[in-house]
């Protein structure tokens, strides 16, 4: 999965999520009201704003476990088997850019030190 | 190649070879999703108690019955492999259960008290 775009998706899900949630609880909030204007007794919410608030709930749940970021593999040398010398012996700040050019250099005789 | 243990104590050797090794950064990087999925969890599920109206009982039912969601959660995330990404099998339902129920608690009163109160 390429991971710009599964990164937003997920984000944007959890971030629809919370909106959600959050108009569930405006619903909710205004259907007490009406129950209190009508003066019924409050026994539970309608069914929808229930499934809206589960929906969303799920929907949080699985899209903030994703935002985090992925597992990374604990075994550090399981992992190591499978890579090549050139892979893991690789090391940048190591490289060295020694070569006999710098003899073309106009200091180079007073860089020059005794034996 | 064979299967390591991966409970295998220091001094000790396996009966394949040295002791597993484990990257620690690895360890720390999941558990700290682990713990930032928790927290996000723990407060939706006090949301949706606080907006459901939940009291008493139920609404501690509610966050068991949420953890096991965000177990489930975590198990497909780790494509149901939790060894590979963890070394205790019981963190998937066990991690910061305790500090979660009170980030569930302090939503879930505060949802009540805005939607069932006010």
């Amino acid at each position: 999965m390429s991971g710009g775009s599964w990164s937003t998706l997920v984000r944007s899900l959890c971030f629809i999520g919370l909106i959600s949630l959050i108009h569930c609880a405006y619903s909710a909030a205004q259907h007490r009201s009406y129950l209190r204007l009508t003066e019924q007794e409050f026994t539970r919410l309608p069914a929808d704003i229930l499934l809206q608030t589960v929906v969303s709930l799920v929907l949080i749940c699985y899209s903030a476990a994703h935002v985090a970021g992925d597992f990374l593999p604990i075994r550090a040398d399981t992992q190591v088997r499978t890579k090549s010398w050139d892979t893991v012996g690789n090391c940048p700040s190591f490289y060295t850019f020694d070569h006999r050019a710098k003899s073309l250099s106009p200091y180079f005789a007073a860089d020059l030190r005794p034996q | 190649m064979p299967k390591r243990s991966a409970s295998a104590t220091p001094g000790e050797e396996n009966k394949d070879g040295p002791l597993p090794q484990y990257s620690e950064l690895a360890i720390r990087t999941n558990i700290g999703i682990l713990e930032y999925s928790r927290t996000c969890q723990a407060a939706a599920s006090g949301m949706a108690a606080g907006i459901l109206g939940l009291t008493g009982v139920s609404g501690f039912l509610f966050y068991v019955i949420c953890v096991l969601v965000q177990a489930a959660v975590w198990e497909l995330k780790a494509g149901l492999d939790w060894r590979t990404f963890f070394l205790d099998r019981t963190l998937s339902v066990g991690h910061s259960i305790v500090g979660g129920l009170f980030t569930y608690i302090l939503f879930w009163v505060f949802l009540y008290g805005m939607v069932h109160v006010y």
